[in-house]
């Protein structure tokens, strides 16, 4: 479909038509750091689409940190009177992570339900990135710093407004709003946000030439699970699971069963594999039981396993987990170093 | 769309005590369970929580399934299981994963070895064996347990012992007086004579990481092909439908691409063997 070109204040319109019926959720600045915040048009609470991703990844929207999952004895809660939501800004490393989970979560033979339902019903318009932040690194894995991937629309600053492109047609359909102004782009409109793109674009390789491998990452893991590489990283990682919890492609989760009133409750929380019980079984054996083992099991399932499962690398290069690892430990330098190591 | 965390209830027929520490629960699901050898259920008791169990009894019973349950230290669901009573409600879900190839052994011979607790999938095996034992070349059950008393299905191991349809040798890591079988881990009870025709044949395990280890360099010195060696893992498992994650090994997930594996499968995948 033809890229067109809506108004800055046309979209704000949008918006608050949007937010008539379902959360709108947009990404706003808070002592420094974006994050996303639920959108109203009496509130000061404006969208800024510019920038980079939100601190929080997108997988809590639709994957929630705890919830209840079944009822019993009862009727299992209904999703159909969940309104569905709009993600208004997200970023192409968060698009991509919901094509990564959509691969757990809704092409399995045993669908969940939670996700399916929720992806269905949301809105998602993905924002160009217009800056980079030390820690970013798509362009490493192939991505651009532009929606690419599970989007409804898309918006990309330019002169006076956005220009808009539709990704589906649920997208179509949000656009229909009466009397909404909608023109077509123009070239030259088109031509500011291919030249903004490729700036930002340049930025994010610039900074990350030093991590280039001459080999696929996916390669690296796998060759080099023996690699003397990890050791001092091992070392270094307190294990406490932030990079995980952040990250916006893990899915653990651990179920547990409550007693509630006059019925039981199954409850799904997020777990994660750096934690020491997570692999641990019944007759007491872990499959993990080292920090080592358990330190590269990140690696290999974000790098080995889902390529191998599903043609996809489960690192979208958004950054999160270097920033929030305590003990500064930087993904793409141990990637850089298992290289290295082998050159060596 | 359908919940797959939304347990079915079953009711508990019986509770059988197989030894001091494992005892096997009769249950009737509310909807018919339909399985094959090698599959496993989530079973737990109502606010306590559900745990992985391997189906121990006949596929050919579609009324009712057993699962075989080693109560754990401080394991809530294992505790709340051995306290169980029949009459009341469990809950279930599943079946889950994949099963043994039974359909590809017909016609040959299938050596069966079963340690510990791992004996109860291998019980669901050797049952749909014996079901059509005239189509498999020779059944052959190795198993080993610590000791005389730890070790489960005492009526049908003995029963086996007086049937021809099977090769049995049995073994337990320190005896009593009472026993009068070989002495020693499972391992020592595994020969190459035990088999006639090693390259047509199947081996087909389950038992704790250690007797695994052990196990496979014997197999593939008696000449088994590693594609013909099958195991079936044990993990810990949390959901039984490839989501939670806790399962995995190397590029599989234990819950859905096993629990049961070849050899050839997970060889390289050095969290597969511990």
């Amino acid at each position: 479909m033809t890229p067109l070109f809506i108004a800055a204040s046309e979209f704000e319109r949008l918006l608050s038509v949007w937010s008539a019926d379902r959360p709108v959720y947009v990404p706003v600045t808070r002592a420094g750091y974006r994050h996303w915040l639920l959108y109203s048009p009496d509130s000061p609470v404006r969208a800024e689409l510019d920038g980079i991703r939100a601190v929080e990844p997108l997988k809590s929207f639709y994957f929630r940190v705890r919830e209840r999952v079944a009822t019993y004895p009862g009727t299992p809660d209904s999703l159909d009177a969940e309104p569905g939501f709009v993600i208004v800004g997200a970023k192409q490393c968060d698009l991509r992570s919901l094509f990564c989970l959509d691969q757990t979560f809704a092409t399995s033979d045993i669908p969940d339900p939670f996700w399916v339902t929720r992806r269905e019903k949301a809105l998602v318009v993905g924002a160009d990135c217009s800056d980079v932040a030390s820690t970013c690194f798509c362009t490493l894995l192939g991505m651009e710093p532009h929606p690419q991937d599970c989007f409804d629309l898309s918006l990309a600053a330019v002169s006076g407004g956005f220009v808009v492109e539709v990704g589906s047609e649920k997208g179509e359909k949000a656009l229909r709003v009466q009397g909404l102004e909608l023109q077509t782009a123009t070239d030259a409109q088109l031509a500011e946000r291919d030249k903004k793109r490729e700036l930002t674009r340049a930025a994010v390789e610039e900074q990350n030439q030093k991590y280039k491998t001459s080999r696929s990452f996916t390669e690296l893991v796998t060759s080099g699970f023996g690699s003397a590489a990890w050791t001092p990283y091992v070392g270094r990682c307190r294990e406490d699971a932030a990079c995980l919890a952040i990250c916006p492609t893990c899915h653990c989760f651990v179920l547990y069963d409550q007693r509630g009133d006059g019925s039981n409750e199954r409850i799904r929380v997020w777990d994660f594999c750096y934690l020491r019980g997570y692999t641990r079984c019944g007759g007491g054996h872990s499959a993990r039981a080292t920090g080592n083992d358990r330190f590269k099991n990140k690696y290999v399932k974000k790098f080995q396993f889902y390529p191998a499962k599903f043609d996809v690398v489960a690192c979208t290069g958004c950054g999160r987990c270097i920033e929030a690892c305590l003990a500064k430990i930087d993904m793409r330098q141990v990637l850089h170093d298992l290289e290295e190591s082998r050159n060596a | 769309m359908l919940n797959p965390y939304a347990p079915i209830e079953a009711r508990i027929l019986n509770v059988l005590d197989e030894n001091s520490a494992i005892k096997t629960l009769v249950l009737q699901p509310a909807e018919p369970l339909v399985f094959q050898p090698g599959q496993f259920v989530m079973v737990g008791m109502p606010g306590v929580g559900e745990s992985p169990f391997g189906v121990s009894s006949s596929c050919f019973d579609r009324e009712k399934f057993e699962v075989s349950v080693q109560i754990q230290p401080h394991g809530k669901n294992t505790t709340a299981l051995h306290n169980a009573k029949p009459g009341q409600t469990a809950l279930v879900r599943g079946p889950f994963g994949n099963a043994y190839p039974m359909d590809y052994f017909k016609g040959r011979e299938v050596y069966v070895v079963g340690g510990g607790v791992g004996m109860a999938p291998m019980r669901s095996v050797l049952l749909a064996l014996l079901h059509e034992a005239d189509t498999y070349k020779r059944i052959i059950l190795r198993y080993g347990a610590r000791n005389p008393e730890l070790r489960m299905y005492k009526d049908m191991c003995l029963a086996f012992e007086s049937d021809p349809r099977i090769d049995i040798a049995y073994t337990v890591d320190v005896a009593d007086s009472s026993w009068h079988h070989n002495v020693g881990v499972v391992t020592t009870i595994m020969k190459p004579e035990d088999i006639y025709d090693i390259p047509s044949a199947v081996a087909v395990g389950c038992g704790p990481p250690i007797m695994l280890r052990f196990m496979v360099p014997l197999l593939l010195k008696m000449g088994f092909k590693p594609e013909h060696m099958y195991f079936s893992m044990e993990k810990n498992m949390s959901c039984g439908m490839g989501m939670c994650g806790h399962c995995r090994i190397g590029t599989y997930y234990v819950c859905k691409d096993g629990p049961v594996f070849t050899y050839d499968q997970i060889r390289d995948f050095p969290d597969a063997w511990t």
